[in-house]
């Protein structure tokens, strides 16, 4: 079961820094489309990557393409050594991106980022213009179907005089 | 939602995004129930429907595994009976 509010709960009750980004973020500008992972890009300083390792410990995290039988360990030295990690997890599956096709990493994420108020929080995510940029340079079609809409949603949320 | 935006999403000028968007295909009419929405009433609607798609996937796979154990079943006492 995917559960974002838990999950974004999480992952600020530990101080992590990270950014909304992928279908989450796009559905939060009001895109209709449905998604069952979160994404989200991290900071990957030393002790963002303690406190992300903290944040999901107990909640099984694991590589979807992992085979069952291989031993996984959820620890920082692990973070450390990819970028990109694809998770499954008790709350779902969770896709942690030390990088964003189009616009680098988290510190060029969090600046293409907004603020939202969210289940009582305060969250970054991902701003239609950086989601545009990520979508338009990933470039597979399930990216570029969705650009016509994010457009759309761009042009008819931008004030008048922006 | 400014009512300018829903006027925009049900009759788009020509050469706009949101003309170009439903003449990609894309459901505008969707758009403003959801532009009605705050970010946080979004999400909980995408983590309700995530959450439905995803019992209906489990309740398919058992059903799924259901029907090849029953299979395999028949093929056993098929097996069993035709020696």
């Amino acid at each position: 079961m995917n559960q974002v509010e838990q999950t974004l709960r999480l992952l600020t009750q530990h101080q992590v820094e990270f950014v909304i980004v992928g279908g989450v973020a796009i559905s939060a500008h009001g895109s209709a489309y449905l998604t069952f992972d979160l994404d989200v890009c991290y900071a990957r300083s030393r002790s963002n990557l303690q406190r992300l390792t903290a944040a999901l410990a107990a909640y099984h995290p694991r590589p979807r393409d992992f085979p069952a039988d291989l031993p996984f360990h959820w620890d920082e030295r692990t973070l450390q050594q990819g970028t990109n990690f694809t998770l499954s997890t008790d709350l779902g599956s969770i896709d942690l991106l030390g990088e964003v096709t189009g616009l680098g990493d988290y510190e060029q994420v969090r600046a293409a980022s907004v603020v939202m108020p969210l289940f009582g929080m305060d969250c970054q995510v991902l701003s239609l213009d950086g989601l545009i940029t990520a979508k338009r340079a990933a470039g597979r079609t399930k990216d570029l179907l969705v650009l016509p809409e994010l457009e759309a949603l761009l042009e008819l949320t931008r004030e008048p005089n922006d | 939602m400014n009512r300018s935006i829903e006027e925009q999403l049900l009759n788009p000028q020509p050469s706009t995004a949101a003309a170009r968007a439903r003449d990609f295909g894309i459901d505008l009419t969707l758009l403003i129930g959801r532009l009605n929405l705050t970010p946080e009433e979004r999400l909980r609607e995408l983590q309700r429907a995530m959450i439905e798609i995803e019992t209906m996937r489990a309740g398919l796979q058992r059903q799924d595994g259901h029907l090849h154990e029953s299979s395999r079943t028949d093929v056993a006492t098929a097996d069993s009976t035709s020696s």
